[in-house]
Parts: structure tokens; C-alpha cells; sequence
């Protein structure tokens, strides 16, 4: 347990040390600030690029804070979610390639608190992360619009980021299974394409992760979702996804 | 566990990579206490017994155990009692050195005064105190140098070095070999390398590894007497050919060849020979222009005993 903590404050260390601040936490804050900018003058940019074409009429509707709201969750689902692959696929790759993973593993640091230390130093860091950039979000909507469907917002972001711990714990497992950061990513996003074309099957989206990918708009929108079978099956998959990065890792010749 | 019990023992020790033998059948021993050299020439397997040693690799088939824990099935037992530095470390470039060596023993669940102290102790051994530079910046010899201290901060039963000494200059080299001397008696030091200076200066013990096998391990002195004959005399005289076949079958010599101008004897016991060549090449009318004794270095034991040795199909080659 004691050298759990150690490699996990390690690894906390090395995201403030490295380019790993800015990636995830820098993506999450920058789309944080830009969702209701964008949001309160996207109405404004299409009415003037209507105005220089003659006879073109566009209708926008007033924006408002749930537009906000949208665009961040549409960024956390597309933007966010692909940079979590990408960089997580490093998670135990590039301790291999850089060869520091053989001076931590010969001492008392277990292949099984290797793994756990990755996904849960990962989720932390996402969360938190999250969380910032879902406050920066709320912040700047409320000052642009109003106060409305925070609530809702924050359930959507937390579904978010069940989903995103999922694509955490797969992608640490593809990166302790292939080694190769390139090779772990080529699969994890092969996974996120799928999980979106599922999300065109109602059968299929309402009983996998997939339903996590539209519930947060259908919160905002004030509609009822049943999300036991999407959170359920996200959350199993996700421990089964740690399972077997352990299992994998322990195997491994390094 | 005792003292007697040894810090290394592997038994019938084989590594394959699909068709590629990298240990076939290894066997040895290593006392406690002991600055154990492991020698052998580039892809003998010598890597891969010490990645095995280290929990890093699974053998094939056989067994090892460290001060008596077996490596596979009590690898985190193992992990507690050892140090272990790898040909090329691989350290985190963001850290310090002392930021790396304060990780290091945090694994160890080091904490506080003692964890400072040997920190700073671990520094000045390695030559880095006051360096604030991160390790990217470092030198491969510096590297090396940390590569050692990290190993060491757990003050380990059995201090594993894979080719210690292969990126330092000769200061540092000197240095290091010296520090692994200083360990003889306090630890016990189990190192691979195939410089054999190195071995000579500091090893007490070794065995050596080639074609996957240990071809043989023992202490130095008495791997000289026995393979190299113990000393070797170098004679010139007039007639070489004639002196060679006069000394055929002499009971004091364990060999003798025709080199160039020379004629180069081995022999146990450098009395004897020096007693008995003269009364030869003056019974044979011979003029003896130069005689010359040398010991026998590890050097042409080792380069007899790897030639000799049987090389398995497929040995030697690949990662090992």
C-alpha cells in the first residue's frame, strides 16, 4: 500500500511536471471558457454570414444557457474523450519505452498496484480536471445568460465521466496489452467509433455504454432517461477493463 | 533466513524465445557475501539470467531463488531484498536525482530523517550532490552513477548490476569498482559484465556463461590454477622446435606450444619450471636468449573456456 501511495503521488507529480497539465486539464478549461462564448455568439456569426448573401433568410433562435451547456458536453464527447484515448494509451507504453518501469517493478511495487496506480492516478486527474472545466463552464454561462439547468448540467457531466473513466480503464489495458501507445490508441478509438454507431440502434444504445453518449442532452432537455442499463454496463465493463490490464500486465516479460 | 542460505541458487535454469535458446539449463550458485562476477561474451545470456533473477522475465523451465525465496512465486518477497540496476536504466527526465532516489525509497516505504539521510548519503556516493540539472540533461555515466545509488537505497541483501561499468569513464569506473569492493562482506554483489579487468579487480568468485550454459564457476585463483595451468613462461632460444618436442610429456608442465619465435609453456608450480627449464636447455645445447613467467590472466581462461564451450542450436542469439 505504501508504495501504491508513492507511485500514485509520482504520478500526480509528473502531470504537473509535464505536458500532461496541459493536454487534458488545458483541453477541459479551454472548452470551459469557449462553450457559452460560442454558444451566446454563434446566433450573431450566422446572421451576418446571412445578411452578404441577398434573398438568404436564417432563423436562429434566442441562445440560451442550455446552448452552453450542449456545446461543452458535445466537446467532452468528441474533443475530450478522443484526447483521453490518445494520452492514456501512454499510461503503461511509455514507462515500457522509456525503461522506468523496470527500476519501479523490481522494488516493492507490485504489476498488480502498477496498474491500479495508472487508473486510478488517470480518473483522479480526469475528474478533477472535469470538474474544473465544468465550473469554469457554469461560471461563464451564468454571466452570458442565466442560472438555469446547472443541476441537470452537473448529472450530465457525471454520466460523462463514467464514461470516460470506462475509456480510461480500457485504454490502460490496451496500453499494458500492446505496450505501444500508437497501437493501444488505433484501438481505443476504433471502440469510441463503434460506441458512436451503436448510438444509431435504440436496442443496442439502451442497453451498453452508448446511452451514456446522448443521455446528458436528453437531461438537458428536461426528458426522462433510463440510464441503469448504460451506467451499469459502463461501470462493469470498466472493472472488467482493470481486471484485465492486471491480468495482462502480470503476464508480461519486460 | 540463515546466513548459510545462499543469496542466489538456480537450478536447470532454461529461456526460450520461440526457437531462440537464450539460457539452456543454467546452474549456480552464489555464497553470501560474495562480489560474484558474471561473465560472458555479448549474448551469452547473461541479461536474461539477471531479468529472470529480477522477477522481470519467466524461465521456461527450472528454478531460481533469491537468499531462498523462490523468484516467480514470492517475486515481491524478492523485490524487498534486493537492488537491481539494468544495462540501461531508464529513469523519469522530468525528475532530480534526488527527487528519483527519494521515489525510490518511498517504494520501499522509507520515510522521513532516514530517508533523508540515505538520500543525501546515496548522492554524494554517486557524485551528484548539488546537481540540480533533471536527468535528461544527464550523461550516460551519471546515469549510471544513479542507476547504482537507486539500487542501493534500500541497503539490499543482494545488489544485482548488469554491465555496471560499460558506460563510465575510467574515473568513474574506478570509482564504482572500488564502492562494489567496499560492499564485499556487508552485501552480496552479483554482477554481469564482460570486462574482465573489472572481475579481476574486485570479483572473488565467478562463473562463466556461454551458450545459454555456466561453463564453469569458481573462485579466480583457482580458476587460473585449474584451467590456465597457473603460469605462464615464454622462452627464447635458438632452436624453438627442438625445445618443444624436448619437453613433450615433462611431468611439471600442463602444456607447450610453438608461437612465432617463442616457445610458451603453462605450468602449475612457477618453481619447478624455473628448476627444471634451465637443466633442459642446457641438456639440449640450447642458448637461451630471454625466459619470461606471467600469471595466466582471467582473460585467456575465459577466451579457452568460451571457445570450448558447446554452443546449443540457435544460443546466442536475440535478446538475451
Amino acid at each position: 500500500m505504501t508504495a501504491f501511495r508513492a507511485f500514485v503521488a509520482k504520478e500526480f507529480r509528473e502531470t504537473r511536471k509535464t505536458w500532461r497539465l496541459w493536454v487534458v486539464p488545458g483541453v477541459l478549461v479551454f472548452l470551459g471558457l469557449t462553450s457559452p462564448v460560442l454558444a451566446a455568439v454563434t446566433p450573431a456569426l450566422l446572421r451576418a454570414t446571412a445578411g452578404q448573401s441577398p434573398g438568404v433568410v436564417i432563423e436562429v433562435p434566442t441562445p440560451v444557457a442550455r446552448d452552453a451547456y450542449v456545446q461543452f458536453l458535445g466537446d467532452l464527447m468528441q474533443i475530450v474523450l478522443l484526447v483521453v484515448i490518445i494520452t492514456t494509451g501512454a499510461a503503461v507504453a511509455a514507462e515500457r519505452r522509456a525503461g522506468t518501469d523496470v527500476l519501479m517493478l523490481t522494488k516493492p511495487l507490485t504489476r498488480d498496484a502498477f496498474i491500479l496506480a495508472k487508473t486510478v492516478s488517470g480518473v483522479m486527474l480526469l475528474a478533477v480536471a472535469t470538474a474544473i472545466g465544468a465550473a469554469v463552464c457554469v461560471v461563464g454561462t451564468v454571466l452570458l445568460f442565466d442560472a438555469s439547468h446547472v443541476a441537470a448540467f452537473a448529472a450530465s457531466v457525471g454520466l460523462w465521466l463514467a464514461l470516460a473513466t470506462m475509456f480510461t480503464a480500457l485504454m490502460v489495458l490496451l496500453s499494458a496489452a500492446t505496450l505501444r501507445q500508437g497501437s493501444a490508441a488505433g484501438a481505443g478509438v476504433t471502440v469510441w467509433v463503434a460506441l458512436f454507431a451503436m448510438t444509431a440502434f435504440p436496442l443496442l444504445r439502451d442497453h451498453s455504454p452508448a446511452g451514456l453518449m446522448a443521455a446528458g442532452d436528453e437531461l438537458l432537455m428536461g426528458r426522462d432517461v433510463a440510464l441503469a442499463w448504460p451506467l451499469g454496463t459502463t461501470l462493469a465493463i470498466a472493472a472488467l477493463c482493470v481486471a484485465g490490464a492486471v491480468a495482462v500486465f502480470r503476464r508480461k516479460e519486460l | 533466513m540463515s546466513d548459510e542460505t545462499p543469496a542466489v541458487v538456480i537450478d536447470g535454469l532454461a529461456k526460450r524465445y520461440g526457437d531462440v535458446v537464450a539460457l539452456d539449463g543454467v546452474d549456480l550458485t552464489v555464497p553470501q557475501g560474495s562480489v560474484f562476477g558474471f561473465l560472458g561474451p555479448n549474448g551469452a545470456g547473461k541479461t536474461t539470467t539477471l531479468r529472470i533473477l529480477a522477477g522481470l522475465a519467466r524461465p521456461t523451465s527450472g528454478r531460481a531463488a533469491v537468499l531462498g525465496h523462490d523468484v516467480v512465486a514470492r517475486a515481491d518477497t524478492v523485490h524487498g531484498l534486493i537492488g537491481y540496476l539494468p544495462d540501461v536504466p531508464g529513469f523519469y527526465k522530468w525528475m532530480t536525482a534526488e527527487n528519483f532516489l527519494t521515489l525510490s525509497g518511498r517504494l520501499f516505504g522509507l520515510e522521513g530523517a532516514v530517508l533523508r539521510e540515505r538520500v543525501t548519503a546515496l548522492l554524494d556516493l554517486a557524485g551528484l550532490t548539488g546537481v540540480t540539472t533533471r536527468v535528461g540533461g544527464y550523461s550516460r555515466g551519471m546515469k549510471q552513477r544513479l542507476g547504482v545509488a537507486q539500487a542501493l537505497i534500500n541497503a539490499p541483501r543482494l545488489l544485482m548490476l548488469d554491465e555496471p561499468t560499460s558506460a563510465l569513464d575510467p574515473i568513474g569506473r574506478r570509482e564504482l569498482l572500488e564502492m562494489i569492493a567496499g560492499l564485499a562482506g556487508r552485501t552480496t554483489v552479483f554482477f554481469s559484465t564482460h570486462i574482465l579487468a573489472d572481475v579481476e579487480r574486485v570479483c572473488d568468485t565467478v562463473a562463466i556463461l556461454a551458450g545459454g550454459r555456466v561453463v564453469v564457476q569458481a573462485g579466480i585463483d583457482e580458476l587460473k590454477a585449474r584451467h590456465g595451468g597457473g603460469h605462464r613462461i615464454t622462452v627464447d632460444v635458438d632452436r624453438p622446435d627442438q625445445l618443444v618436442e624436448a619437453l613433450q610429456g615433462a611431468a611439471w608442465l600442463a602444456s607447450v606450444a610453438h608461437e612465432g619465435r617463442d616457445v610458451v609453456l603453462e605450468a602449475p608450480d612457477l618453481e619447478t619450471a624455473f628448476r627444471e627449464l634451465p637443466a633442459v636447455v642446457a641438456a639440449q645445447g640450447l642458448a637461451l636468449r630471454r625466459l619470461e613467467a606471467a600469471e595466466v590472466s582471467l582473460e585467456e581462461v575465459f577466451v579457452d573456456l568460451v571457445q570450448g564451450a558447446a554452443v546449443p542450436a540457435g544460443a546466442g542469439r536475440g535478446t538475451t
